[in-house]
């Protein structure tokens, strides 16, 4: 859906350390959390998107991802104007009805609270593919590695990613087999069938793949992976001086914000 | 002089498996010798090539006996990294060995696991990729190269480390006819320009014909015959019984000796094969 | 193939490697934890089923997520969450919770994969708490909330604390037994499921606040999603269990023997 791969897109925010751009997502996740009024979670999706268009990335994207997002905003803002304990009323709909628990009102702190997660949603859903398409795969990896991520895991994930065509053009390989022998409905039929190919896809996909994790574990060993000395990394980053502008403005923003949230503020 | 690799009856076996992939496999390999090893699928060529950097037995358990020593390493007593800093290993599967993100996050991946200084890799992946020719790809991802570009990528990350023996397993396996030139191309100027010694696997009998200094048969998990390429595409019942095909050239001459022709030197190339036959006219 | 031995001798045993260590994590080979982060991206771009209200849909990622303690033992867990953290980038429909998605399919991982190393007080520890804090957070003090947890994490939780049956099933599925591998997948399936939809709905629930006016009504839904899930699962996970068996490959082979 999306391709980062390795070339994220050449934007403005390329320049910046991989670390400064991860510590401002998770301050900003961290805020759509903290915060539960509308008014604040909306200066941080209008944050979000201005950095989006700084980074010049496509609108478009943003509609795409938040499309599979459709139903549950639908719901929660319906659950929340029909059940969230409010007190100011606004109109009333028809008499309490006790058994599912709604008063019969709709309240203001019903849809302001309603209205506030389907922003959180929003923030929460668009603020991580910022961060993995203006940064390209090997500097989000030395990015962890500098914040004491295990390589080793970082270099699970890049592995992971760069092997990921191949198993893909695997997938493809055994759907043909099994469409030659007549098993056609990956898109058409019934849920239960569907999920049965699936079965029968994941099995030899999975053995298939697994097979070549022996020339994947001869090759790293034989380029000294494990090697008992202090990695070099041939990529570098150093931090500018809008790094270190960014992560300050990112610190008073998480004090600030919990302070905010401690007093009382921020919430409805 | 001291050989460079050394096999002292080499036997190994899978876990959990009761036959050896390989047994018994004794030979001595001089510096800067090309040699070729050939024999049909399953005779436990794979095998034998994890043999020299240690991945057999330290990677695979599995029982082994015999000791295998490369470029005076021993493959039980010293660890892969330090073996892979004398031996570099380029497996059958272009694509499963290549998985970095970039061709140059790939050819220095093994020198930035030994430690070297930063400038230090980078001097040494533009050589090796100089040499392998792929100067200017060096950020394009590897997944994105053509097969023998995979190829050539693959042998310049061992390259890189700068070892003293390539062993190349069926590096052409996978690939068309320019893409073989070109790969066995490099593997043949490793050996002549750089003064490596090369093991390589193959099934390409007219690339043996044309560079192997010295080729080994393995047929049946054994070891059946060690000689120069001529020798060995001279005799019928070794060529049968391990089920290889000789190059062309060699076909040819044989079927002609088969009629009757005396031939008592089999050619191994195009032109020695024309002056050959010519001489039979001439007769 | 000839037959004849080869002359006898010593078998010579290998020093003790401290990179070989280096070359695993959590007793597995990286490059086998690397193939399954892989398969588990792939798996999480096919949708599988709808959802009601929750962000997108479930994809065959779940089963992954099911199977992979038995596979990969508690090494799951860093092989789930290095695939997870991709996934949800690359096909963020699958993941409700957002950029902290990856938390619910490496608690799966975890769960499982502990109890299938026999490291049951962890596992159980770690179920706990995925069960508390659902309870922890108000909300679940509704109307029916309880009632959320209950299917398949009672089961987890049997599996983990009785002694006889963590046995049996971790014996049935080591040595592939002919009947009773079936029903010891499908209970170590619904270890790992549970782990990672519990662990999902309390992330959901915490961040979005959803009442039981939304769980309750929804919960025959969920049992049967869950259901198919593992019971898929169980499909996926005998076949490749059988068939790794059958693969003996070689650097896997540690494990299998422990």
């Amino acid at each position: 859906m999306i391709g980062i791969s390795s070339g994220a897109r050449r934007t403005p925010l390329n320049g910046l350390d991989g670390r400064t751009k991860l510590i401002a997502l998770l301050t900003i996740f961290i805020l759509a959390l903290v915060f539960s009024s509308p008014y604040y979670i909306l200066g941080l999706l209008a944050l979000v998107l201005t950095t989006w268009a700084i980074a010049r990335l496509p609108w478009k994207l943003i509609k795409d991802i938040l499309k599979f997002f459709l139903i549950i905003a639908v719901i929660i803002l319906v659950v929340q104007i029909f059940f969230y304990p409010g007190e100011t009323n606004l109109f009333r709909l028809s008499g309490p009805i006790g058994f599912i628990g709604f008063s019969g009102y709709i309240t203001l702190e019903g849809i302001m609270f309603g209205i506030a997660m389907v922003l959180r949603l929003v923030v929460i859903m668009i603020v991580a593919p910022l961060l993995v398409l203006t940064t390209p795969l090997p500097e989000f990896m030395l990015a962890l590695v500098k914040l004491k991520v295990p390589y080793r895991f970082a270099f699970i994930m890049t592995t992971a990613l760069s092997l990921l065509p191949s198993i893909q053009s695997h997938s493809a390989i055994i759907q043909q087999a099994q469409l030659c022998r007549g098993i056609t409905d990956f898109e058409t039929g019934r849920l239960l069938t569907k999920l049965r190919t699936t079965a029968g896809l994941l099995v030899p996909l999975i053995l298939g793949t697994f097979r070549d994790s022996q020339t994947l574990d001869v090759a790293m060993s034989s380029r000294a992976f494990g090697a008992p000395v202090k990695r070099t990394f041939l990529l570098e980053s150093h931090f500018c001086p809008t790094d270190y502008i960014i992560l300050i403005l990112a610190i008073l923003f998480l004090l600030g914000g919990v302070a905010l949230r401690v007093l009382g503020y921020g919430t409805l | 002089m001291e050989p460079i690799i050394q096999f002292n009856s080499v036997t190994y076996s899978y876990p959990r498996t009761d036959v050896p992939a390989i047994r018994d496999i004794s030979f001595e390999v001089d510096a800067g010798e090309f040699v070729a090893l050939i024999g049909p699928t399953g005779a436990g060529k794979s095998t034998l090539c994890y043999c020299f950097n240690g991945s057999v037995p330290q990677l695979f358990s599995g029982a082994m006996t015999g000791t295998v020593e490369v470029a005076g390493c021993n493959t039980y007593q010293d660890e892969i990294p330090v073996l892979a800093q004398h031996v570099g290993l380029v497996v059958q599967n272009a694509r499963t060995q290549l998985f970095n993100v970039t061709v140059l996050q790939e050819v220095g991946f093994g020198c930035e696991n030994l430690g070297l200084p930063r400038n230090v890799i980078l001097e040494r992946v533009q050589a090796a990729l100089a040499f392998v020719g792929l100067s200017g790809h060096e950020e394009r991802e590897p997944s994105a190269l053509s097969g023998g570009q995979q190829q050539r990528v693959a042998i310049a990350c061992v390259l890189a480390m700068d070892p003293d023996v390539l062993v190349l397993d069926e590096p052409t396996s996978e690939l068309d006819p320019i893409g073989s030139e070109q790969v066995m191309e490099v593997i043949a100027r490793m050996n002549s320009e750089l003064g490596k010694t090369i093991f390589l696997v193959t099934h390409d009998m007219e690339f043996v014909a044309k560079y192997a200094t010295r080729t080994l048969v393995l047929s049946d998990h054994r070891l059946i015959k060690d000689g120069p390429p001529e020798e060995i595409f001279s005799n019928n019942a070794l060529l049968d019984e391990a089920r290889i095909r000789p190059p062309q050239v060699c076909e040819v001459s044989l079927g002609l000796r088969k009629r009757g022709y005396l031939i008592p030197h089999i050619p191994l190339t195009m032109n020695e094969a024309v002056s050959t036959i010519k001489g039979l006219n001439h007769a | 193939m000839s037959t004849s031995t080869p002359k006898p001798q010593p078998e010579i045993r290998a020093a003790p490697r401290t990179w070989k260590s280096r070359g695993r994590l959590l007793g597995m080979p990286i490059s086998v934890l690397a193939i399954w982060a892989a398969l588990y991206i792939a798996a999480s771009a096919v949708p599988a089923l709808p959802v009601p209200g929750m962000a997108g849909m479930i994809t065959i990622n779940a089963i992954m997520t099911a199977i992979s303690g038995m596979v990969l033992g508690p090494g799951a867990a860093i092989a789930n969450a290095a695939g997870g953290i991709i996934a949800m980038i690359l096909y963020p429909y699958g993941f409700s919770a957002g950029p902290l998605g990856f938390l619910t399919v490496t608690m799966g991982g975890l769960v499982a994969g502990l109890l299938f190393a026999n490291k049951w007080v962890l596992a159980g520890i770690l179920e706990i708490l995925i069960i508390g804090s659902w309870f922890v957070n108000p909300q679940s003090w509704q109307t029916g909330m309880w009632l959320v947890p209950l299917p398949y994490s009672l089961i987890a939780l049997l599996v983990i604390f009785i002694k006889p049956l963590r046995d049996w099933v971790r014996t049935s599925i080591l040595t592939l037994h002919k009947v009773w591998l079936w029903p010891a997948v499908f209970l170590m399936c619904c270890v790992g499921h549970a782990g990672e939809f519990m662990m999902t709905n309390t992330m959901v629930n915490w961040m979005f606040n959803l009442s039981w006016q939304y769980w309750v009504p929804t919960l025959p839904y969920w049992i049967m999603v869950d259901t198919v899930i593992i019971v898929v699962s169980t499909f996926v996970g005998v076949g490749v269990l059988i068939g790794l068996r059958k693969a003996r490959l070689p650097q896997y082979a540690d494990w299998l023997e422990k």
